[in-house]
């Protein structure tokens, strides 16, 4: 746990470090966001694996880092053809995090439940 | 298995919060400097359009200061126009005394005399009566003859190639004349430019200079001329003693 706050700090400190005082070019920071939001939705499917016990190192540092270039790289693409592909990406991978955050929510609301019939 | 399992998984959640946190920090940094870029634009405005006012008010005296320079230019140039114009006056001035004062040579309409002496009836000197002497053209008679050209509105006058001004003085040095003190002999020839017929009907009136003249026995001959050239003056007056007041 204090492996990944660590690597969270350090991820932090080298995007501070990296980006220039006036920020990124517009440009860039269109493609951030669709990463940051494939980014998310792979942290939160994660989550949602661990919870179940379906969790796979493999499936999902994969599916961080290539979600994460692909939602770049549409954003990309559809700035050269005129589109907002990274529209797709946003919708995808939004109703994504709401699906897996409402399953994980009724993982931890089951959980909990359990634990209050059982103490009741 | 299983250790190795656990070990994997948390280099993957590492590897991955490192990316985010990387993400994140980036966009974050953007935005943010972009937020401030809009802020000191914000706070910067007001000073910028103060400038941008005292700048414009620079300009617009500047502007008016060129519409100065440009009248006065345009004043030089009239000035200049006149000053011009005002040199053509002078020099037309100048052209006009010229004529009057004789500087220059003259051509125009007019008319020529011719007085001629009477055939002599011997040497002036040994003629002993002043009856005698009539026939002769004296210095007199030309001073006749020029004042009646002078009445009849003569603009210039020349004596045998000797042009008559203000200053000529026709004069009788023994038995010679002279006129700008160059001796000038029989016969004489008078040329005048002006209205020819003015001129003429001045001379040949009834009872007027050529028939007193003729009377006297001296022989004129009088015709208009359309195409008289008169001589500029021989000697350059000097002013010595005149001053203009």
């Amino acid at each position: 746990m204090w492996l990944v706050l660590a690597s969270l700090l350090l991820g932090l400190s080298l995007g501070f470090l990296a980006a220039p005082a006036e920020g990124f070019p517009l440009a860039l920071q269109i493609y951030l966001g669709p990463s940051l939001l494939a980014a998310t939705d792979a942290i939160v499917g994660g989550w949602r694996a661990s919870l179940e016990g379906t969790y796979d190192t493999a499936v999902f540092v994969s599916g961080f880092f290539v979600n994460m270039l692909a939602a770049g790289l549409l954003a990309f693409v559809g700035d050269l053809l005129r589109m907002d592909l990274a529209l797709a990406a946003v919708v995808a991978f939004g109703t994504r995090i709401f699906n897996n955050l409402a399953v994980v929510r009724r993982v931890y609301l089951q959980r909990w439940r359990q634990r209050v019939t059982s103490a009741g | 298995m299983r250790r190795q399992k656990e070990w994997e998984r948390r280099l993957g959640a590492a590897a991955a919060a490192l990316t985010l946190g990387f993400l994140i920090a980036s966009l974050g940094r953007s935005i943010l400097s972009q937020q401030q870029s809009d802020f000191s634009i914000r706070w910067r405005s007001p000073i910028i359009l103060q400038r941008l006012v005292a700048v414009e008010e620079v300009n617009h005296q500047l502007r008016s200061e060129v519409d100065q320079l440009r009248r006065k230019v345009e004043e030089y140039e009239k000035a200049q126009a006149e000053g011009k114009t005002l040199t053509r006056q002078l020099i037309q001035e100048v052209t006009r005394l010229r004529v009057l004062t004789g500087l220059t040579r003259l051509r125009g309409p007019g008319v020529f005399i011719r007085l001629e002496d009477a055939p002599t009836k011997g040497p002036v000197e040994q003629q002993e009566s002043p009856l005698d002497q009539l026939g002769l053209v004296h210095d007199a008679d030309l001073l006749w003859v020029v004042n009646e050209l002078r009445g009849a509105g003569a603009e210039a006058i020349a004596i045998n190639e000797q042009r008559v001004v203000g200053t000529t003085a026709i004069r009788c040095v023994g038995n010679l004349i002279t006129v700008n003190g160059e001796r000038v002999s029989s016969p004489y020839e008078v040329v005048a430019i002006g209205d020819s017929q003015k001129l003429m009907s001045a001379l040949l009136m009834k009872g007027g200079i050529v028939e007193q003249l003729q009377r006297t026995g001296i022989r004129v001959l009088v015709t208009p001329r359309q195409d008289i050239i008169i001589p500029s003056l021989s000697v350059t007056p000097q002013i010595r003693f005149a001053r203009p007041s």
